[in-house]
């Protein structure tokens, strides 16, 4: 009897290895044409354009709103949509001439009224938008006729149209007339898709909208899937039940290559991974108050060693913080070398013989790559001595509190997108002066000269500014210096041409599928 | 009446508790206020804010405060989506029901044959078969059973939706999953069960006087053994609850299980809160409708 | 001085009794085997687990394709020897077990006593409290607790163990009810001995045995269990290995690289079977059927 339980043993692992025999093989298909779903890790949290910030409902506002300007995906460049022209009046002053004819899609002519109200109501303060401090410049909009519109700032602002590029427009007449409330739930806009059905925490799904005023785009539905986990949505994306996922690790990219079902579409974009280290003490003292130290990190993180073989090349290489796409870019100043000898008479100089021990702190994003490579760098460090003691937040919303408290640290792993914006000033003023709660570090002349650029309409000028700021970046090690990021999308095969932006949006409006 | 009257004690003990715990860890993650509001709020705007909520007052006014609010339904809104923690939590509740009794059912209708079989004829291949499953299916973590069935049954014979949720077909691999999960453990509970009462005096009584086997599980054994399968039941909700958390996050399932452990993720404690009370409300209530279906059975209670 | 014969009669007698309880001994030698791993770990595995090569990332083990002997089971995903890491994971993995399993059994045994001799009052709180805690699943709470009192390995025991307690408390509990009524118990009182003292030299004695029983079930569950946690980020944290950790780390990588999930899981699983087996084992050992077989058996022989 008891040797009977000995065989059933033997035959359930037998089972179990047959189990596993049979899920590490391969094979699939595909589906059917009009619709295309798309996967999105997050809940999205509101249909109100203005009440997130969150970056796959950018991507939904894209689709169902215009913005006054548009980025094409492809030069990167900045150009009309809702706004056909404009020129700077003064250094304080913008005119914007719109678009005439254009629609919402609830039938409300779009109009100059319109423009007043969407910024008016992001500026209030009581609206409590999570969007007002990066309009915030802007201090009052004039209607000049009904497609005439004038903005005026307080200060100069070079960046206006960068910031317009991601601001999307909503009908004054149907906001005021059935309130927050309801518009949150039921979002009307100019854009190519109209609002069809959203199941909270599961799904959304738009259609296209026929009265495009550029014509309607050639897929008739869109259908936003929420699916948390990254293997679920690799799952699905083998198995035909989404088209379009973000964020693959790369570790997974060869799976998908390989799978015959689908691809990975591969995309340089403007957001930079960087690791803040608290220059400025406002965690307490901590070795990196001394800049022999930070330069030593810079010295002993493998950085190539990381993108080679962790993101498989999936990130470009970079100096400073400095995004290869933000304006202002100097592609002169080159990076710190490997070089952990350096790093450990770094140390010595600075009076640490023996190392010291370090906690670092990072959220659990959806960076592609990420632990791999904290784990990657742990070891280096400790080859020159330095304990680095992994701190992982369950998510971002706590590591932000601890940020803004001062708390984060000394070590905290940041990316950032610059909000979309392709300026340098989007990460040397938020990153780099005291007011700023990102701040660790900063300095007299770099907030002189951050303060400079900004206020400057001249691009030269700007430039060489920016030029100084980043040598001055680069000698003082504020960070440990690391890379821009390569999106990788896993996209099925019946897609056959999607535009990703530098700005990590797809254009879902502007896809050619397969014959 | 009795047992009404303790149900809803230890209602209210656990969420208490609960409330408390919540109310520590929202304070413990560091000023409220400053979670609440966008990031950049000027300090005016942030004192104003911490007055019109109510924080400035002292630490026991306030968790009174918050008591008296869970009580009648409130526990403010998500700390990240502008609406109610109730209305988040309700919206999914469905979802998990759904999951949880279909797994529940799939267990049962396993263990229950399996576990009376195996009491009748101990020893025997049947039972040796049961018990090695059941030792080895607690050996098996969920996760990795589910994945496991994802990747053969979805993507290699490609039978079943991956994920989602609202045809029966989502919903097989799911439960099935929760359900072959469960049943180890109930199936050796129902087997020990099932021995004791087949070790009493009555069922000795009954085979000596010479009925035959069958005559002695259907009439004697079985409607006895009914009383502990039911309490089985009440017991493994709270289990299957836990299981949910891995099942519904693998399979995008959009249950409540999944809500509270984002909610504990972003640290979003007013959620965290109306998730745990209302499941500790749904287990509570299943109990008490399980000793409510005991006391009618069971002759010994019904004749009181 | 006792003759050969009588030495050998008893050597004869207890490999009958280890040959009755064969797949108990089995799972015992399973335990030890893996103990074995856990304390000379340093000294058996083959190279450091908190070492990695990136460049040697993601080796399949030694039969597949791309593997080769030096990493006989492969390497994760930051290039440290998988092996090295699943034998110094027995180590996390026990201490875990054993640890929580620990404070579960000492806060559980001690209430069940309280509950179970001294009754009434006692017997209502205490009762209540098992009624309570083992209705709703507080590893919720306890979840919500870790994520921000922060995922250390001290905090994790201490939860684990405190969520473990109710299961020994009952038992204990219906054991003493037991046992309280029984003549010599009776007679203890009737002569005087205060009830402490007739917990402990009498009625806990007897309990021993369903003590380890339940205690060496807790353990594989609560192996489990950590599993459980380190798939939702909760549990033990990286370099440091764990079989639980290394499962939960590997989700991603189970389309792509099998082995990561599949031996951590196949360690959880023969060392939960072993604990298992071993358990019922000693269950059956005192179960007095048993004992009296092995009595007689002693007393033909002797």
């Amino acid at each position: 009897m008891r040797k009977r339980r000995f065989h059933l043993f033997l035959l359930f692992t037998i089972v179990y290895g047959f189990m596993i025999f049979v899920a590490s093989s391969n094979v699939l298909g595909a589906e059917s044409q009009g619709k295309i779903v798309i996967a999105t890790a997050y809940d999205l949290p509101t249909m109100d354009p203005h009440m997130h910030s969150v970056r796959p409902m950018f991507v939904v506002g894209l689709h169902i709103w215009d913005n006054l300007v548009y980025r094409d995906p492809v030069t990167r460049k900045i150009g009309p949509c809702l706004a056909t022209s404009w020129k700077i009046v003064d250094d304080l002053t913008w005119e914007f001439k719109l678009r005439k004819d254009v629609k919402f899609q609830n039938g409300d002519p779009f109009t100059a009224k319109d423009v007043k109200f969407n910024f008016e109501r992001v500026l209030n303060p009581d609206q409590k938008s999570p969007q007002r401090p990066k309009h915030i410049s802007i201090k009052s909009v004039e209607v000049i006729d009904d497609y005439t519109v004038r903005l005026r700032t307080e200060k100069p602002y070079p960046v206006m149209l960068e910031r317009l590029a991601n601001f999307q427009m909503i009908s004054e007449k149907y906001t005021k007339e059935k309130g927050d409330a309801y518009v949150a739930l039921n979002p009307v806009g100019t854009g190519p898709y109209k609002f069809v059905s959203w199941k909270k925490g599961q799904e959304l799904v738009v259609e296209a909208n026929e009265n495009y005023w550029k014509g309607a785009p050639p897929i008739k539905t869109l259908v936003w899937r929420t699916i948390p986990e990254t293997t679920t949505q690799i799952a699905e994306l083998l198995a035909g039940g989404v088209d379009f996922i973000e964020s693959v690790p790369p570790d997974q990219i060869d799976l998908i290559n390989n799978s015959g079902v689908a691809r990975i579409v591969e995309v340089r974009v403007l957001p930079v991974a960087f690791i803040k280290l608290d220059g400025a003490g406002r965690g307490g003292p901590n070795p990196f108050q001394d800049k022999k130290v930070r330069q030593a990190i810079n010295y002993a993180a493998n950085i190539d060693g990381y993108i080679k073989y962790i993101m498989k090349g999936r990130a470009v290489r970079i100096a400073t913080w400095a995004s290869p796409y933000a304006f202002g870019y100097d592609s002169s100043i080159k990076p710190y070398p490997y070089d952990p000898e350096k790093a450990k008479k770094l140390l010595v100089e600075a009076g640490y013989p023996n190392g010291f021990e370090v906690r670092h702190v990072n959220s659990h994003q959806r960076i592609p790559g990420q632990r791999q490579f904290i784990e990657a760098l742990q070891q280096d460090l400790a080859k020159v001595g330095i304990l680095m003691k992994i701190q992982e937040f369950t998510d971002e919303g706590p590591l932000f509190t601890q940020i803004r408290e001062g708390k984060a640290g000394p070590m905290y792993q940041m990316s950032w997108g610059y909000s979309g914006t392709h300026d340098l000033d989007a990460i040397f003023y938020e990153h780099c002066t005291p007011q700023s709660f990102w701040a660790y570090w900063w300095s007299d002349e770099t907030t002189k000269l951050i303060e400079q650029a900004r206020a400057s309409m001249d691009p030269e000028f700007r430039k060489k500014i920016y030029s100084k700021l980043q040598q001055i970046i680069k000698d003082e090690a504020p960070v440990l210096f690391m890379w821009q990021y390569v999106m990788t999308y896993g996209v099925a095969n019946r897609i056959a041409e999607i535009k990703i932006g530098s700005d990590e949006i797809p254009r879902f409006f502007d896809v050619k599928m397969k014959k | 009446m009795v047992r009404i009257g303790q149900r809803l004690i230890q209602v209210g003990i656990i969420c208490i508790g609960i409330s408390f715990v919540s109310f520590v860890l929202l304070h413990l993650t560091g000023d409220p206020v400053t979670v609440m509001l966008p990031l950049d709020a000027p300090e005016q705007e942030i004192a104003q804010f911490r007055h019109k909520m109510g924080f400035d007052r002292p630490i026991v006014v306030q968790f009174l405060a918050y008591l008296k609010n869970a009580v009648r339904g409130d526990f403010g809104n998500s700390l990240f989506l502008e609406r109610p923690a109730v209305s988040l939590v309700l919206e999914r509740f469905p979802a998990s029901l759904i999951l949880i009794s279909t797994g529940l059912s799939i267990a049962l209708i396993i263990a229950i044959p399996l576990g009376i079989l195996s009491a009748f004829k101990s020893h025997s291949f049947i039972d040796n078969f049961s018990t090695s499953f059941a030792v080895m299916g607690q050996a098996m973590p969920l996760f990795w059973f589910a994945i496991m069935m994802m990747i053969i049954f979805c993507i290699q014979l490609r039978w079943l939706p991956v994920s989602g949720y609202g045809t029966w077909k989502h919903l097989i691999l799911p439960s099935f999953c929760m359900g072959i999960w469960q049943s180890p453990p109930t199936m050796r509970l129902i087997r020990s069960g099932m021995l004791d009462i087949l070790s009493q005096d009555y069922i000795r009584t009954a085979r000596a006087k010479g009925l035959s086997e069958g005559k002695v599980v259907v009439k004697h054994a079985f409607k006895n053994a009914l009383i502990p399968v039911v309490n089985l039941v009440g017991l493994q909700f709270g289990f299957l609850v836990g299981g949910a958390v891995v099942t519904e996050t693998v399979f995008s399932w959009p249950g409540v299980a999944s809500l509270l452990l984002n909610a504990i993720r972003t640290y979003d404690f007013p959620v965290v809160q109306a998730a745990l009370f209302l499941l500790a409300l749904l287990i509570i209530s299943v109990n008490l409708i399980v000793d409510v279906i005991v006391a009618l059975i069971d002759p010994r209670i019904r004749d009181r | 001085m006792e003759s050969l014969g009588r030495i050998r009669a008893r050597l004869y007698r207890a490999l009958k009794v280890l040959w009755k309880l064969r797949m108990g001994v089995f799972g015992a030698m399973i335990v030890c085997f893996v103990c074995v791993l856990a304390i000379f770990a340093p000294c058996i595995a083959p190279y450091n687990p908190y070492e990695g090569d990136i460049t040697k990332r993601l080796m399949p083990p030694f039969w597949a394709e791309k593997g080769s002997t030096v990493h006989l089971l492969g390497t994760d995903h930051i290039g440290r020897d998988l092996l090295s890491r699943i034998i110094f994971g027995s180590r996390v993995s026990l201490v875990v077990g054993f640890v929580s399993v620990l404070i579960a059994t000492a806060i559980g045994v001690l209430l069940g006593l309280i509950a179970g001799y001294y009754g009434k009052i006692w017997d209502w709180i205490i009762s209540s409290m098992v009624n309570i805690m083992i209705t709703f699943p507080f590893v919720l709470l306890a979840l919500a607790v870790i994520a921000v009192v922060g995922p250390n390995f001290r905090n994790m025991l201490l939860v684990l163990g405190l969520t473990a307690w109710p299961v020994f408390t009952r038992v204990v509990r219906s054991e003493v009810l037991k046992w309280k009524e029984i003549d010599f118990v009776q007679a203890a009182r009737a002569m005087g001995m205060k009830g402490n003292r007739i917990i402990f030299s009498e009625i806990f004695p007897n309990l021993l045995s369903s003590v380890i029983v339940l205690s060496s079930l807790e353990v594989a569950r609560m192996i489990i269990v950590e599993a459980f946690l380190s798939f939702l980020g909760l549990g033990v944290q990286p370099p440091t290995p764990s079989w639980g950790g290394m499962l939960g780390e590997s989700r991603v990588y189970m389309l792509t690289n099998w082995w990561l999930a599949t031996f951590p899981g196949i360690a959880i699983f023969i060392t939960t079977l072993g604990i298992n087996l071993m358990g019922d084992g000693i269950r059956d050992f005192f179960d007095p059927h048993l004992r009296y077989q092995f009595l007689s058996s002693s007393v033909e022989t002797g």
